[in-house]
């Protein structure tokens, strides 16, 4: 969670805090993306 | 005199048939209490300590202020305010059943379209910005 976190912050340039109270929609379009490009998993 | 951005209403479709009928409507919410929310739904519920028991009810709590309309009914047909109180007097696997259709529709993404669709109409879905492509380096 904690990495989640931080790797969103650092994506979108914002502190925590800041992102902590963005609308979950944010969570939508995240899934959104995932599903057109997933992340590669590290073998 | 500042604006507060209204939030999104969500409302819930319901595929269990135990729920036919039942009509819920929840406000969208920030990611900091969504992740709260995902801790509490993943939470072993036969299993709680006193501190798990002190965050659900501020969960409740939580979920009772975006908790925009419902049409729950006592057994004697009056209906149940939409509010803490009225949250409160509901069973708790109710509770959290609704939940967990709230949460899945703030995160997941829409379902897909129909695979079918009538031929020679313009499509609903406006048209993405493409960049051209890149020169194949084979040719």
């Amino acid at each position: 969670m904690a990495r989640w976190i931080l790797r969103n912050c650092e994506r979108f340039g914002c502190l925590p805090s800041e992102l902590l109270e963005e609308d979950a929609e944010l969570l939508r379009l995240l899934a959104i993306e995932q599903l057109a490009a997933p992340e590669e998993v590290a073998g | 005199m500042g604006y507060t951005p209204k939030r999104r209403v969500f409302r819930l479709r319901f595929e269990d048939e135990e729920y036919d009928g039942l009509v819920v409507k929840v406000r969208s919410t920030s990611v900091g209490r969504l992740l709260e929310f995902m801790g509490f739904l993943a939470m072993d519920t036969d299993d709680l300590t006193p501190a798990d028991v002190e965050k659900i009810t501020g969960l409740f709590e939580a979920f009772a202020e975006v908790l925009a309309e419902w049409n729950v009914e006592t057994e004697d047909g009056e209906p149940v305010p939409a509010t803490l109180d009225g949250v409160r007097t509901q069973d708790a696997d109710f509770v959290m059943a609704i939940m967990r259709v709230w949460f899945q529709a703030v995160t997941q993404p829409p379902a897909p379209l129909p695979a079918t669709s009538s031929a020679g109409g313009p499509s609903a879905v406006p048209p993405l910005p493409m960049e051209p492509l890149s020169p194949s380096r084979a040719s």
